[in-house]
């Protein structure tokens, strides 16, 4: 047998991928061949040269990290394909002039919603919802579209959906389904004004935030979250930071402002949020080793003079 | 696939959010172990768990169980570590390896680098090692060094590999061997 072949199972042998047959051939042949025993040195001595690299992924902080914004990635896309679903149903059984018009409605609709809420909720205490049999007027979304089955040799497709009409509500800004619709339009709306209005009108009931039973608004708090890291327009993200400051301690925001600090392009929004983080506050809570980290992290290694001097001053402060 | 794996893959099939997130939980560690092995840096592997589980999410509901799921999970991992750029590289930073690198990109030879302080700082000297290794390393192809980073460090099996990147035994051994050819060379001052 060639050298070659020795070679070669010398290196499978380190990795146990001998069977045993060729282990006991590769034996044999060691007792008689110099330079394979050579070679063998070799590879143990590369061996415990490779084993001086350390391992990145051994840190359980960097999977609670990874998770998290994964978490916030998939629930943006499931919010933003409730779009995408609309339009390609829209694509598959409407002529192209009718996809415009209906588009046009959907959007206008909240529109609409939003904007009369702007200027009437606040004052008014009371809340009524009035539909209007839009159906057949045209007027309809259709909304929540699930496919079920689809022939592509006979065309026939089969699926479910809702249809809303648009809807005036009049209502009081603390009421939550209020809230709901206005978080729902806030991650959905196309428009980036509609979607500064609504996060501004979320904002204007936090003062009774205290009142309020815990986890109540769960989803209000999440689409504010979802605005903060991944709106694409900074006035919104701003905006949902400064709302989202009055749910602090919460640790789902505290994540959130983490978040802002390691992955934000904007310098404005990473000082308003490290400035949000008062390190006393936590020191007893299980989100406090994050914070350090990323402190410590930022104190290091942010570009930004600021944020650099405000981490290490804040870490001083706590060890005071 | 146990039962109760394809139970969740179906929830999470028709939207169930908790079913998904209990799925991603079963297998990220692996992934991210994978991919940090790949890239070795935290920032890159985070990038490529990202990337892997959205193609997942997006999949899932074409998952036809012709695979094990977690064969699925690493075949995207290991497809997503193949065409990773690293963030290094898109920024155009220097990169820290660099600094061992004479103008046209020829490693030092390690004492003249630590020719003061070898013998005083032993810590020094393992992390010099490191980043020699590190530089080797990258100077393999991608898919050597996909093989010989999960045969190497994370110990898989050659035939688990080969599922993983979809090609047959000898395929695998053959990157192995030029891998560990390549790393002998470039790592010839500690090894001979
Ligand atoms: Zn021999």
């Amino acid at each position: 047998m060639k050298h070659k072949q020795f070679e070669e199972w010398l290196q499978l042998s380190l990795y146990q991928e001998l069977s045993e047959q060729e282990r006991v051939l590769l034996d044999n042949h060691l007792t008689t061949c110099e330079r394979c025993r050579r070679d063998f040195d070799e590879l143990e001595k590369l061996h415990s040269t490779l084993a001086h690299r350390r391992s990145v992924a051994a840190q359980e902080s960097l999977l609670l990290d990874a998770r998290r914004n994964l978490r916030l990635r998939v629930h943006a896309k499931a919010q933003k394909s409730l779009w995408g679903e609309v339009k390609n149903v829209l694509d598959g059984i409407l002529t192209p002039p009718a996809q415009v018009t209906l588009g046009g409605i959907a959007m206008i609709a909240i529109g609409i919603l939003v904007g009369y809420l702007v200027f009437k909720a606040p004052s008014e205490k009371s809340l009524a919802f009035k539909q209007t049999a839009a159906m057949e007027a045209g007027e309809s979304q259709i909304t929540n579209i699930r496919f079920l089955d689809r022939d592509a040799q006979t065309g026939d497709v089969e699926f479910t959906f809702e249809t809303l009409t648009p809807v005036r509500i009049r209502g009081n800004v603390n009421d939550d389904r209020i809230q709901k619709v206005l978080a729902r339009a806030l991650v959905s709306d196309l428009n980036a004004g509609n979607r500064l209005r609504a996060v501004n009108m979320i904002g204007t009931q936090t003062g009774q935030r205290q009142n309020r039973v815990p986890g109540f608004d769960t989803e209000v708090k999440s689409a504010l979250v979802t605005a903060l890291l991944h709106d694409r327009n900074l006035g919104v993200r701003k905006e949902a930071l400064s709302v989202l400051r009055n749910y602090l301690p919460d640790p789902v925001v505290v994540r959130a402002f983490l978040n802002v600090l390691a992955n934000e392009k904007n310098t404005g929004l990473k000082i308003a949020a490290i400035n949000s983080l008062d390190l006393t506050t936590y020191e007893n809570q299980p989100v406090n080793r994050e914070i350090l980290e990323m402190f410590k992290n930022k104190a290091q290694s942010d570009d930004n003079n600021y944020i650099r001097i405000k981490a290490k001053t804040a870490l001083q402060e706590i060890q005071q | 696939m146990t039962g109760n794996e394809t139970e969740l893959i179906m929830q999470a099939q028709r939207g169930n959010m908790n079913a998904f997130e209990q799925l991603v939980q079963r297998h990220d560690k692996r992934v991210l172990t994978i991919a940090a092995g790949y890239v070795h840096s935290a920032d890159d592997a985070k990038d490529i768990y990202q990337e892997v589980f959205l193609r997942v999410y997006k999949g899932l509901p074409k998952f036809q169980y012709k695979s094990e799921f977690s064969t699925w999970i690493y075949r995207i991992t290991t497809n997503v570590c193949l065409s990773h750029r690293s963030r290094r590289n898109r920024n155009s930073h220097t990169s820290l390896d660099q600094s061992l690198n004479d103008e046209d990109g020829q490693p030092h030879a390690l004492k003249d680098t630590l020719s003061d302080t070898a013998a005083a700082d032993q810590q020094t000297y393992d992390a010099e090692i490191a980043l020699r290794v590190e530089q080797a390393l990258k100077t393999l192809s991608p898919r050597q060094r996909m093989v010989f980073t999960l045969k190497h460090y994370e110990g898989y099996k050659l035939k688990e590999i080969a599922e993983m990147m979809r090609c047959n035994e000898g395929t695998v051994k053959k990157y192995l061997f030029e891998a560990t050819a390549r790393l002998r060379k470039q790592l010839k001052d500690f090894t001979s």
